[in-house]
């Protein structure tokens, strides 16, 4: 029992190493690449979109597609990357909190599926805030190194 | 609509909080960089004093040196004259007694 508690702080001390350490841009661009054949702008078209009366839903779909381009366009340029993740970021935690707020407003009762899509929104933002927060910081450190 | 500005409030305030969050983080990562170079520089000033100290104490052995080999040949020729001294001072003694 011992043995299992200490193989499983080790097991959390790794994660965390890879978390804090590791890099990330394979991650951000697989992830990326997959965004951009996922988006609903490039299967759909603006009218299906207002038949449904989310007509709106389209250019925010249209702007997480260009937001993803140009993260695959400057993905060797850090700068420039972490002005493109924070814009994305931001457009993840509007439709993130437009989304919570939708599911508030609406007189339902949640059901297993509405907890999971919750879970999953705010999984995903969290992954874009520690993505966000990786290429600030390895910037800042940069910068601090380039100081000295 | 009254959902979307309420959505754009919400954000904007994330936002606010997470540059504001950021900007924190970012004065305790500089003011702790600052601390390891004072601290580097204490230790750098540290290692100069020692430098200059050694640098001055092998000057100071070279002259010590110098001084030691210029006394040893002193010695040595004092000593020469003593055992002259001695020698003739024996040679006079046997000289009166005679």
């Amino acid at each position: 029992m011992e043995k299992l508690q200490i193989d499983l702080m080790i097991y959390i001390k790794k994660i965390k190493n890879i978390l804090l350490y590791y890099d990330f841009q394979p991650l951000l661009f697989f992830w990326v690449l997959s965004d951009i054949f996922n988006n609903m702008v490039l299967w759909s078209n603006h009218q299906l979109w207002i038949d449904q009366g989310q007509g709106n839903t389209y250019f925010l779909y249209l702007a997480y597609l260009i937001l993803s381009i140009l993260m695959m366009v400057f993905i060797n340029n850090y700068k420039r990357l972490s002005v493109i993740v924070n814009l994305y970021l931001c457009l993840y935690l509007f439709s993130t909190i437009r989304y919570l707020l939708n599911i508030y407003t609406e007189d339902i009762v949640f059901s297993v599926g509405d907890y999971k899509n919750i879970f999953i929104t705010l999984w995903y933002s969290l992954m874009w805030v520690w993505i966000a927060f990786k290429i600030k910081n390895e910037n800042l450190h940069k910068e601090l190194r380039s100081e000295r | 609509m009254n959902d979307n500005i309420t959505t754009i409030i919400i954000t904007f305030i994330s936002v606010v909080f997470g540059a504001g969050g950021w900007k924190f983080y970012e004065m305790l990562i500089r003011n702790k960089r600052e601390r390891q170079k004072e601290e580097r520089s204490e230790k750098t000033i540290f290692r100069d004093d020692l430098m200059l100290r050694l640098d001055k104490l092998e000057n100071s052995k070279d002259d010590c040196m110098d001084s030691l080999m210029d006394i040893n040949k002193q010695v040595s020729s004092l000593q020469m004259k003593v055992e002259f001294l001695e020698k003739e001072n024996n040679t006079l003694k046997i000289k009166l007694q005679g």
